[in-house]
């Protein structure tokens, strides 16, 4: 069979353009490369930027992308793949909507950053994410160039007019591959529906959307274009709400060891506000966390507050200056580097120790879920699948956990033996 | 008759060859295939599409929910294809995935599940070949009279 998926089409190109470093953040549905996951956002991005700077072709995957300074000319190509709709227009940025057409994107982002000696963001709306195509077979530019440092490599910059040259020239070569790009008789603007109309490609400084015209959008996308057309072009088109078609909601599924599910399932008060500056939208929704960074967070405890929080972070982000701070709040760390331990915080070895109230380094996070014992169900204990509520999987939508012959079982495979369904299980019936 | 076909699955590997068996076997049955994906929130949320299966020029489209995993609350009166509604029992190695595509052939009876049949008998699939042969020729009595009623209302 000729139909490939999203994951395989992005593996293809990633394996045969001769990428020399790969960064992505973590969890992100290809799962390229976690050789630089332990890196933020911003830390990789500089990584990429830099090494593209001195002749290596790089790419990135990102889930969000922070807004960057186009300064200098990059020797080497850079590519930075984006999951969902950027909120700025940083770089030259090409969008694909349907998977069809990911590999002649791919390939136009190949030339436009050889040519323009510029990062090109590739943004993916979510039906190229999970989906199948038919693709043809493509031909990706293999060449690369010998690396080169000088010593104004990185403190040259580039004047504006150099950029705008660029800018220009990319635009020439867009033109060339969108010939059928008509921007400027939108009615209509989707991103995330393909049936709808949407921009090829935008550039930085060069905007052609009419904006006296009324467009029709999608409610919740409004607010994403509003954010980006005023921050990338300090223009704002006139919308209104399109009426959008019903959608059936699966039951979410969690990490089987979830760091998230054993700290709310053990721990959770109803008086205390949690945070986070892990980026998992899955948990950020079910547990209704507040994303801040971990600076933000002390920032808060500037003063005694008049409610309890809890921060959980990665044990990565954690550095040693903070622990002067720490008489109010409470920090959960992840333990994602593998530390034997942190002054301040109680070291736990399995997650069944933990305790509320109290500084803890967690034996893992996200990114390295270890795993323990198995663990068994005894069915003569096991009573509510009947009654069509098992607490278990209500309460941990633990992906190891399904129903079969009316009782609960556990996939062996990828349960970690956590033991959060144990710990919530009246019945006593997983041990 | 067109169809559109709404996909969800819990186990991307399984769910993986079976869409993509889907296609294929549409494809060759002349059928025009557009695929529509929807975000994920987590790396074991399930996987949620929409096909839409095209044969004729006609504008209606009969809906069937193809539900894996017994993911989906479905409320409304139409045809759905789950574990639980077959009774096909959900198991680690996700045979049950066979069946139920099986019975989504014997749905959608212009499409040939040779193809399907072929792999799962040069690979020795047999308990997956042996679901996917009962339910791609006969559906459960009362689901069958179900699904009868429904397109007939529909008519």
């Amino acid at each position: 069979m000729d139909i490939k998926n999203s994951k395989e089409i992005i593996t293809e190109f990633v394996s045969r353009s001769s990428f020399i470093r790969i960064y992505s953040d973590p969890n992100l549905p290809f799962n390229i490369s976690d050789e630089l996951s332990s890196l933020s956002v911003k830390e990789g991005l500089d990584f990429l930027f830099s090494s593209s700077l001195v002749g290596n072709r790089v790419i990135g995957f990102f889930e969000e992308l922070p807004c960057f300074k186009l300064d200098k000319f990059f020797r080497g190509d850079c590519i930075l793949i984006l999951m969902g709709l950027p909120t700025n227009i940083s770089a030259p940025t090409l969008f694909c909507r349907r998977l069809e057409d990911l590999p002649k994107i791919l390939n136009v982002a190949l030339k436009l950053t050889t040519d323009v000696r510029l990062p090109v963001v590739i943004s993916l709306s979510h039906n190229v994410r999970n989906n199948f195509a038919i693709t043809e077979k493509y031909y990706y530019d293999l060449k690369t160039i010998p690396t080169y440092l000088a010593k104004d490599t990185f403190t040259s910059v580039m004047s504006n007019g150099d950029l705008l040259d660029a800018l220009l020239a990319a635009r020439k070569i867009l033109i060339d591959s969108f010939p059928d790009d008509d921007a400027d008789k939108f009615t209509e603007l989707s991103f995330k529906d393909s049936t709808k109309r949407f921009f090829n490609y935008l550039l930085p400084q060069i905007f052609t959307l009419d904006t006296d015209k009324k467009i029709a959008a999608y409610q919740d996308e409004i607010l994403k274009f509003e954010e980006l057309f005023t921050s990338a072009y300090n223009v704002c088109p006139n919308f209104f709400v399109m009426p959008e078609p019903e959608l059936y909601k699966p039951k979410e599924l969690l990490c089987p060891g979830c760091p998230f599910v054993n700290i709310f399932v053990r721990t959770h008060k109803e008086d205390v506000v949690y945070f986070t500056d892990i980026k998992c939208k899955a948990v950020i929704e079910k547990y209704k966390l507040t994303y801040i960074t971990i600076d933000s967070y002390f920032g808060l405890l500037s003063r005694t507050l008049n409610a309890k929080t809890l921060m959980i972070t990665r044990a990565s982000s954690y550095k040693p200056h903070y622990e002067r701070m720490l008489k109010t709040g409470n920090i959960i760390l992840l333990n994602d580097v593998s530390i034997k331990s942190i002054k301040g915080f109680t070291t736990l070895r399995h997650p069944k120790k933990l305790v509320a109230d109290e500084n803890v380094l967690f034996p893992y996070s996200c990114y390295n879920i270890k795993k323990y014992g198995k663990v068994k169900i005894k069915k003569s204990r096991c009573k509510c699948v009947g009654d069509n509520a098992p607490i278990c999987t209500m309460a941990t939508h633990c992906s190891a956990l399904y129903i079969a012959d009316d009782t609960m079982n556990i996939d062996p495979s990828i349960c970690t033996g956590c033991m959060a369904c144990a710990s919530i299980c009246k019945n006593g019936a997983i041990v | 008759m067109n169809y559109y076909l709404i996909l969800t699955g819990a186990k991307p590997e399984y769910y993986d060859i079976c869409v993509k068996f889907l296609i294929h076997s549409a494809m060759n049955s002349d059928y025009v295939v557009d695929i529509i994906s929807h975000s994920v929130t987590s790396p074991v949320s399930p996987i949620y599409n929409e096909i839409f299966l095209t044969g004729s020029s006609k504008r209606k489209f009969q809906k069937i929910i193809v539900d894996f995993d017994a993911l989906l609350e479905v409320s409304e009166r139409t045809i759905c294809l789950s574990p639980d509604i077959l009774s096909i029992d959900s198991d680690i190695k996700a045979t049950h995935y066979w069946g139920i595509l099986g019975s989504l052939f014997k749905v959608i009876s212009d499409i040939s599940p040779a193809y399907v049949a072929g792999y799962l008998l040069e690979n020795q699939m047999k308990t997956e070949l042996s679901l996917f042969t009962t339910y791609s020729t006969q559906l459960p009595f009362a689901v069958q009279v179900a699904i009868t009623e429904i397109v007939t209302d529909q008519d």
